[in-house]
């Protein structure tokens, strides 16, 4: 459930907006699947787009209103009675209870699929659906050098799977899901083979329209580590990165950046 | 299970352009069941050691450096030690290491034990062994017990050190271990004899979420270990978090506990997301605590109202409770300049305790003059508070000649301990005063 305030955010709660703190009138109306294509601030008219019953719409893959910000338990109502299917439609893994699936990360909620397609923050004022002329995708493997290097207590995967994602938007979070949490990085590391060395919210990988990309840690636990460097890059530096960099996150993942 | 409730004390009102908000939030945890150490050293215990693991770990750090040979220390410092582990409650996981210039691992031989009668008593067959020598390297003591608090995730971990000395490892190396250690486990600390650095075991308590306290006499350790394993036995959710809200373009100034004593939780932030942040608050029992927040908001036009911050109680992925603070700009200056006296309060208890310290730095500097505004400033302060404690522990540090005013004289004869006391209690705080 969605709100749209007056100064035109879309907000996961709907008491105060989460990205401006503005008051949310009660009888603000629901917000339309996709993100308002152009804020016109005071006179947003939310209300025609948002035709039908909101609450039934099916959240349009990638256009999922998760600003990297929700506090909101409010937004995922523990009491709410899980839907009739027992397992995901896409993988058909078990529900485990959550939102959202164990395995592929498939929205109970919303019917959004998975991969890419999982809450990725797409500012207002992005085009709704239109395709990144200059993109990236960011390669995600377990790389056992790396981890030989490290000496934790976490095993290194017994398969070795190698997964693309594609970027959209304007930053990915690197991260392990935690949905209660309310954290859905674009990146997560919590799907198979799960690296628990990764924080929760490990790094930003930010790409900006003129097809620059740069990796910045955010405070992770295990550290960035650019290529094969010795040390981490220090919490809060950005990096910029080129077509090919690699660098490495947690207990031995690997991640890629590769232009599309 | 224990229910947490959220209770916010601010002024809403902001004057035209005003941006600063300054909120207290009293947060207040009961437990609806019995809390697993109320049923004291039997019972509930041994279900929970089973095969979910243990719900609690505790390492008792003993320091057996040459030095605890004087008096009655070493002697003291082990019949608390085997106090310590009378109080453990059945199924809880311990050790206890033997601190001096390394750490040994006294009981078990190694890694962790379970609490039972037969434990208890091998453990403290072997702490009655304990004979002081050698030297004080504190880092190595926390990074020894953190190894062992690692092999049981998920439960309340807990330290307890007991030192009488200065630490002698190189700078870089002890802020490493206790950087280390931030996080893992909790520790209070315990200093004994006047020869123990409070800075140093100030930086403990601070980083490890713990307290620091000076144990004037060997005879009191027994006493004082028993109460914070009841204390520690008696948290029923480990790893509570602060997780702070602020709309975009807010600024936290700081997060700081001020009840039941003085944290500094600024610096801890972990970064959710530009907006979200997470301060840790450690274990909790049945308990009341207090936590001051001040940020600084985008202003909106008088009339106009803000959510200045949402702040969310944490533990593990549940929200146990939520604040909201919500602010409004108005030109009614009566509205506006009134101060919250939860707020004006623990600002003066903050104060308070920046006040002793500064002061006694001077004094242990020689500059006698500053020491005497700074702790003439704490006494007036304290005054203020109706903090009769430290007006006490201010007397015999300074002569105070006039408390409400500030005015105190400098002392002749002053007992290191006394100033040590003074030092290491500062950061106790008291409740606002109802009328």
């Amino acid at each position: 459930m969605s709100a749209v305030c007056p100064e035109g955010h879309l907000s996961d709660t709907d008491d105060w907006c989460d990205t401006c703190g503005s008051p949310i009138a009660p009888d603000t109306p629901i917000a339309p699947d996709r993100p308002i294509a152009a804020p016109t601030g005071a006179g947003t008219g939310p209300g025609v787009a948002a035709a039908g019953p909101a609450g039934l719409l099916g959240r349009r893959a990638g256009a999922a209103p998760a600003d990297l910000s929700p506090t909101a338990p409010q937004a995922l109502p523990p009491s709410a009675p899980p839907p009739s299917a027992p397992s995901c439609p896409v993988c058909a893994e078990p529900r485990s209870g959550g939102r959202y699936c164990e395995a592929c990360a498939y929205d109970f909620e919303t019917g959004a699929a998975p991969a890419a397609a999982v809450p990725v923050a797409i500012p207002a004022h992005a085009p709704a659906a239109a395709e990144p002329a200059v993109g990236w995708v960011a390669e995600v493997c377990p790389d056992r050098a790396f981890f030989d290097r490290n000496d934790d207590d976490i095993a290194f995967p017994d398969q070795v799977t190698r997964r693309a994602i594609t970027l959209v938007g304007d930053r990915s979070v690197i991260g392990r899901r935690s949905s209660r949490r309310n954290i859905f990085p674009e990146i997560d590391l919590a799907l198979a083979p799960e690296d628990r060395g990764v924080s929760r919210v490990h790094a930003f990988l930010d790409h900006t329209d003129d097809g620059r990309l740069a990796v910045t840690d955010a405070g992770s636990a295990n550290g960035t580590w650019i290529g094969d460097d010795a040390s981490p890059i220090p919490p809060g530096r950005t990096v910029p990165l080129a077509d090919g960099d690699s660098f490495h996150v947690g207990s031995f993942t690997r991640i890629t950046v590769r232009r599309t | 299970m224990v229910s947490f409730t959220c209770a916010v004390h601010q002024n809403p009102y902001l004057p035209e352009n005003g941006t600063q908000v300054d909120v207290v939030v009293t947060v207040t945890a009961e437990a609806d069941g019995a809390l697993p150490g109320e049923k004291g050293g039997t019972g509930t215990g041994n279900a929970a050691a089973g095969e979910r693991g243990p719900d609690a770990v505790e390492v008792i750090l003993l320091d057996c450096s040459g030095s605890m040979s004087i008096g009655r220390r070493i002697e003291e410092a082990r019949r608390a030690a085997a106090v310590a582990v009378d109080t453990l409650r059945d199924g809880v996981a311990f050790a206890v290491i033997q601190g001096t210039n390394r750490a040994r691992q006294v009981y078990p031989n190694k890694g962790l034990a379970i609490v039972s009668d037969r434990t208890r008593e091998e453990a403290k067959t072997r702490i009655g062994q304990l004979q002081a020598t050698s030297g004080t390297a504190i880092g190595t003591w926390l990074l020894a017990a953190r190894d062992l608090m690692l092999t049981a995730p998920g439960a309340i971990h807990h330290a307890l050190l007991l030192t009488d000395g200065q630490n002698y490892e190189a700078p870089g190396a002890f802020a490493a271990a206790l950087a280390a250690c931030e996080g893992v486990f909790q520790c209070d600390a315990r200093g004994v004899g006047d020869d123990w650095n409070v800075d140093e075991l100030r930086r403990i308590a601070t980083a490890l979420l713990g307290s620091v306290a000076l144990l004037r006499e060997p005879a009191g350790i027994a006493a004082d270990f028993q109460a914070v394993i009841q204390t520690v036995m008696g948290r029923g959710v480990p790893d509570v978090w602060l997780r702070i809200w602020t709309p975009r373009g807010a600024r936290i100034r700081f997060v700081r506990q001020v009840s039941p004593q003085i944290d500094e939780l600024t610096d801890r932030a972990a970064a959710v997301s530009d907006l979200i942040r997470d301060y840790p608050t450690g274990a909790w029992g049945s308990e009341t605590r207090d936590y001051h927040v001040c940020v600084d908001v985008p202003p909106a036009p008088v009339g106009g109202r803000r959510l200045a911050a949402r702040i969310n109680l944490l533990h593990g992925e549940d929200t146990l409770s939520t604040a909201k603070v919500e602010v409004l700009w108005t030109d009614d200056s009566a509205e506006s300049t009134r101060i919250n006296e939860v707020v004006a309060h623990y600002t003066g208890q903050a104060e308070l305790a920046r006040a002793i310290q500064d002061g006694i730095r001077a004094r242990q500097a020689g500059d006698e003059d500053t020491a005497a505004i700074a702790l003439g400033r704490a006494a007036q302060l304290a005054s203020v508070a109706g903090d009769e404690d430290t007006l006490a522990r201010l007397a015999k540090v300074v002569d105070i000649v006039d408390a409400p005013t500030g005015r105190v004289r400098r002392r002749e004869a002053v007992e290191k301990l006394d100033e040590m006391d003074l030092d290491a209690s500062s950061t106790m705080t008291t409740g606002v005063k109802m009328p």
